[in-house]
């Protein structure tokens, strides 16, 4: 009796192994990437749908926390705000600048006057006014209110109505960046009446928001996300929303975000970092994958350069030794590109021609781990520690981590990571306390609108909201601020590539990959941006069935 | 006595806010930088300079009428992300529940009443099931079930009573899988024992029917450890639940707890644990309530396990 | 497991638990032999991992067995047996210290209740009880929202919530003892309380001390392996058997399983081992009394 059940277990235990061993990885040769082309099929958006669908749950990758604009500088916060909001001029999908609730006109260099398009309500039918527009905009300069966009109006002089449906800006300067902000998250338009009722509570979960577009909020509970329902009474009588609701959700676990994406409970997402299920995704008969130019740069955030990452020959190094191919095949799955600069080339909105063609004069950013070690025994550095903020609970921010961790190992630096929650990763953005003790951290990182400035300007300029610690390099900062008095498209793309000529060899801070965008739908559903306009302006407009 | 159990139980959860390193705005904060006017909040709200038991005592006042707080990462009242999440907890503990009293117990009961295969196969599976960690259940499952054999969806809650069924089934099961060998055990052992005893010996010899003997003498007695053992195990469910969730992404209090801690998003850590505690003394109360009246001989409060 | 349930309750009247299989020499030997091993694997094991278990290469990520590399590689392209080896010390470690202190600190509560009776023996039952509202894990939560994520935050909270079943048991045997001819005689022949208690009463009870011990470290083990996994215990890219499962898990839905099993398995085996010389310690105890 005994005997029998010591030979039963060891059989059970003989089949466990059996299935464990069987259950092999891939092999050494084979590409972890699947056919995720980098080049091929990339596209701004998708064919419209066409039948009408009653619920759309969209994934983000964590809740969202707010839903106000000014406190909106991250996926998901951005993805719920740019569904129902709307600003006053408008990003298109290739990232042209256009009129969005209001044309603009610029009778001098230094005056933008805008004027309300006819017919624009919000959604309790209250025509936008003047007054409104003024008081979104002034919001953000509000520093009672710690907005995070206050630093885009620096050359603003005044803001004024001065007509009916007319709003103008006086500058103190030409800025020609300031077009852009107002087609992004600076530039949303809220009624002044509900939010000052709302007070505290608007865009908390607490409160509400009152805005423009094509959807509505419906509900924002935290855990269950934002739900959004289409709005019948849009001013815009040639879009028709198709859906009726959608849910905003939270989803920061890959697995369960993939099955439920396979399994349909889940029908669309854009991507806010890597993929690692991505050929899962690719090959599965309910999930297509669509690919655009990206406008986003996954980079190492120099935070601190008070250590080790002071001398700018160990960034340099630390560049040299990073392995961004591995970053490529594992963490995007193909889906990225190396860099030649900072900003990603998916944001040349504008002088094409001249950005391209610096572009391509520059080196692309290839690993050499001898040359890197050189370069940090001639700083002085060997066997200094480095401490990176990263994440375990965010894959891609993890994976990157452990890229750098095994880049300044091999050059010979120590290395300590500093991990937090997911819900806690934002803070390293927007609290010093929580930067203190590191050197740098990851970032998956953008601009407000298509332009490579955009990005550049918040960490290359004194006082930029990702500028941590003092970073000030003279001839980046007066090629990026003569760039934004600049008229001219060309002679501001030179000026701008210049300045980024110069921050790649500078690094304050440290470009890992540049990711394509990524919209992953159901097969049932079509209509949704793929570029990364989606970000900052209506993205489920033309989203339906394909039925 | 569950009822002391609960107070100074509060107390420790409400002391955790001085326990931390550094002053009580820090530990309420979770170290992070506050504007002015959030940190005079919480100032009011907590009346943190009011002295120590005054301070315990309005908590727990606030406590008692359903008032636990602010999420300092969420600025939303505690209790409304509570309520959002406390049925996918309730529902997987309910579901993981009923599993291991129907398998658990049936299959102690068929162990204990037939010797032979049915025995010998009970008794290798509950060894090592019982040790299985429900985390690892859970992955296997998810492997198993849910990627090579599509039956069930790997993760997340669902949308619709139905659904919500399908996708806990696996949560539930991993969550059950340990807890059920131990149940089925001790069904086991306590069967066994009772058929052993004199009387239903002597009932056995005289000729009374297996079937009427089972039923009044074997599982009447048996019926006492083997509600103390799935009282206990249920009531363990309740902290379990949180690996389970994290691992199925289930959005319950569990998961919540943990993400909450990680944060250091300490108000919501205080008010969850306030209430799952307060759910183990009353799972307790319940298991002692339905022993007294099965054991006339007990007195309530006297259960020794 | 976390109510903590090492139901190896034995007063007289109730229904032994056991929960390991009968007695067999085979069994027995087998669980020794796993023990060993993990203890070899615990204290040697950095010596014996081939890799570096924290270096991460992304370009060879889930790589499957082969050339030397026995489990393959896990999601950051780390070999796998290496970060089981070397995570065999956190993983053995930590129950350890959490049977060390919960058992030293149980017995020390169970002797004194069961020494000194009446209002000590209340007193102590009591505070005993109201631990017991406390799982194990949520212990271990609150603390690591107070002091921050880590082992010694996970271990110190485990203990606290074993401590009280520890107690529970050996009070019980603590006060058959107690209650035997040998301890009057002692008395009357002057000796002091400690001494006995020392001397005597504790060796006596020692065999269940053990066997109590051997089954609360399998429970120690699956409990901090789970707060690991959770992210509250060892934190990544430590290697450790829980956080290591809590890693890989992503690899199973690619179809990458091995990592996140491999470490699961060595947990199932190493915690069976235990049960089962548990078990076979308690009976012995058992059978050792009168």
């Amino acid at each position: 009796m005994a005997r029998k059940n010591t030979v039963m277990m060891a059989g059970v235990t003989a089949v466990t192994l059996a299935l464990a061993i069987s259950a092999c990885g891939r092999s050494a040769g084979s590409p972890a990437a699947g056919n995720v082309s980098a080049t091929k099929g990339l596209v701004a958006t998708t064919p419209a749908g066409t039948a009408a669908v009653s619920s759309v749950t969209w994934a983000v990758y964590r809740d969202v926390n707010s839903l106000d604009p000014i406190y909106a500088f991250d996926y998901p916060e951005n993805t719920a705000v740019s569904l129902m909001c709307e600003s006053l001029l408008r990003q298109s999908p290739a990232g042209s600048i256009g009129p969005g609730l209001a044309t603009v006109s610029s009778p001098s260099p230094t005056q933008l006057v805008f004027t309300l398009k006819p017919g624009v309500t919000f959604w309790d039918g209250h025509p936008v006014t003047p007054a409104d527009v003024v008081y979104s905009l002034e919001r953000n300069t509000n520093t009672k209110l710690g907005g995070f966009y206050g630093l885009v109006f620096s050359r603003v002089a005044s803001i004024k109505a001065t007509g009916s449906s007319q709003v103008t800006i006086t500058l103190k300067q030409p800025d020609y960046w300031l077009p852009g902000e107002l087609a992004s998250m600076p530039g949303v338009i809220i009624e002044k009446s509900f939010a000052q009722q709302q007070g505290k509570n608007y865009g908390t979960p607490a409160g509400s928001i009152m805005c423009t577009g094509a959807y509505k909020l419906k509900s924002f509970k935290p855990g269950t996300g934002v739900t959004a329902v289409a709005n019948p009474q849009y001013w815009n009588s040639s879009v028709k929303p198709l859906v009726r609701a959608i849910l905003v959700k939270g989803a920061p676990d890959i697995s369960s975000f993939t099955s439920a994406m396979l399994t349909g409970a889940i029908q669309g997402s854009y991507s806010a970092g890597g993929i690692a299920t991505l050929n899962q995704l690719e090959h599965s008969s309910s999930v297509k994958v669509y690919q655009g130019p990206g406008w986003s740069t996954d980079a190492f955030i120099v935070s601190s350069f008070s250590g080790a990452l002071g001398d700018v020959r160990v960034r340099r190094a630390l560049s040299l030794a990073l392995n961004r191919k591995g970053i490529i095949d594992s963490v995007y799955k193909g889906a990225a590109v190396l860099p030649r600069w900072l900003s990603n080339p998916g944001t040349f909105g504008y002088g094409q021609s001249v950005f391209n063609a610096a572009y391509a004069r520059s080196p692309v950013l290839t690993q050499n781990i001898a040359a890197a070690r050189k370069l940090v025994q001639a700083a002085g550095a060997t066997g200094k520690t480095i401490t990176i903020g990263t994440s375990s609970q965010l894959s891609d921010i993890s994976a990157d981590a452990g890229a750098y961790q095994a880049a300044a190992q091999a050059i010979g630096l120590k290395v300590a990571l500093k991990s937090v929650s997911a819900q806690n990763y934002i803070n390293f953005f927007i609290d010093p306390k929580a930067r203190q003790g590191i050197d740098g951290f990851l970032t998956a990182n953008y601009g407000d609108y298509a332009d490579p400035a955009a990005m550049l300007a918040t960490l290359d300029l004194p006082g930029g909201s990702q500028n941590y610690d003092n970073f000030n390099d003279p001839a980046i900062v007066s090629a990026l601020e003569q760039a934004r008095s600049t008229a001219n498209p060309g002679k501001r793309a030179a000026l701008v590539a210049q300045a980024e000529k110069l921050t790649a060899q500078q690094l304050p801070w440290i470009p890992d990959v540049q990711p394509n965008s990524l919209l992953m739908l159901s097969r049932k559903l079509s209509g949704a941006v793929v570029s990364f306009a989606y970000m900052f302006a209506p993205w489920a407009n033309s989203l339906g069935g394909t039925g | 006595m569950l009822l002391a159990s609960l107070l100074v139980a509060s107390f420790v959860i409400f002391a955790a806010t001085y326990l931390a390193p550094g002053n009580p705005i820090a530990a309420l904060s979770g170290g992070r930088s506050l504007p002015a006017s959030s940190v005079h909040v919480l100032e009011q709200r907590y009346h943190l300079n009011a002295p120590f038991f005054t301070q315990y005592w309005y908590w727990l006042g606030n406590a008692l009428h359903g008032n636990l707080g602010i999420s300092i990462t969420l600025r939303e009242n505690v209790s409304t992300l509570i309520a959002s999440r406390i049925w996918t907890t309730a529902g997987l503990v309910l579901y993981a529940s009923v599993l291991i009293l129907v398998f658990g117990i049936g299959m102690g009961l068929a162990a204990g009443l037939r010797p032979g295969l049915v025995d010998t196969s009970t008794v290798v599976l509950t060894a090592i099931s019982a040790a299985i960690p429900a985390f690892v259940a859970a992955i296997v499952l998810i492997l198993v079930f849910a990627v090579k054999l599509g039956w069930f969806p790997a993760i997340g809650n669902g949308t619709g009573v139905l659904d919500d069924v399908r996708h806990l089934t696996l949560p539930a099961l991993s969550l059950a899988v340990s807890s059920l060998a131990i149940v089925a055990r001790i069904t086991r052992a306590a069967v066994r024992e009772e058929r052993e005893r004199d009387h239903v010996q002597t009932a056995i010899s005289r000729g009374i029917p297996a079937r009427q003997l089972i039923r009044r003498h074997v599982l009447r007695n048996a019926a006492i450890p083997i509600t103390t053992i799935a009282g206990i195990t249920i009531a363990s469910l309740i902290a379990v639940a949180a690996v389970v969730e994290t691992a199925f992404s289930l959005n319950g209090l569990g998961a919540y707890l943990v993400q909450s801690a990680q944060s250091k998003d300490l108000a919501v850590v205080q008010g969850i644990s306030l209430l799952l505690v307060t759910a183990f003394v009353v799972v307790n109360l319940l298991v002692d309530v339905l022993y007294a009246m099965l054991d006339p001989r007990v007195s309530l409060g006297s259960r020794a396990a | 497991m976390s109510a903590g349930i090492p139901v190896a309750v034995a007063e007289p009247g109730r229904p032994r638990v056991l929960i390991g299989v009968q007695s067999t020499g085979l069994a027995g030997i087998a669980s020794a032999a796993v023990i060993a091993v993990a203890t070899l694997v615990a204290v040697f094991g950095p010596l014996l991992a081939r890799t570096d278990p924290e270096l991460p290469n992304l370009s060879l990520a889930w790589i499957g067995p082969g050339g030397g590399h026995l489990l393959g590689f896990d999601v950051q392209g780390r070999d796998v047996l290496s970060r089981l080896l070397v995570g065999a010390r956190t993983s053995m470690l930590g129950p350890l210290v959490v049977v060390i202190v919960s058992v030293v600190t149980g017995t020390g509560f169970a002797v004194v209740a069961a020494w000194r009776r009446g209002a000590a023996d209340a007193v102590i039952s009591s505070g005993l009880d109201i631990l017991f509202a406390f799982p194990g894990i949520l212990l271990a939560v609150l603390a690591t929202a107070i002091f921050g994520a880590g082992l010694p935050a996970a271990a110190i909270s485990l203990s606290i919530a074993y401590m009280p079943y520890v107690a529970r048991v050996l009070r019980g045997a603590a006060l058959r003892e107690r209650s035997q001819p040998y301890v009057a005689a002692l008395e009357v022949q002057g000796a002091s309380a400690s001494s006995i208690c020392l001397r005597h009463l504790i060796p006596n009870i020692l065999p269940l001390i053990v066997a109590q011990a051997t089954i609360l470290f399998g429970y120690a083990m699956v409990d901090l392996a789970a707060i690991s996994f959770l992210g509250l215990g060892v934190q990544p890219p430590k290697p450790d058997w829980g956080v290591m499962i809590s890693e890989n898990q992503t690899g199973i839905v690619q179809g990458y399983p091995l990592p996140a099993l491999a470490a699961g398995l060595c947990i199932v085996a190493v915690v069976i081992a235990f049960n089962v010389l548990g078990e076979r310690l308690f009976e012995r105890a058992q059978a050792g009394r009168g």
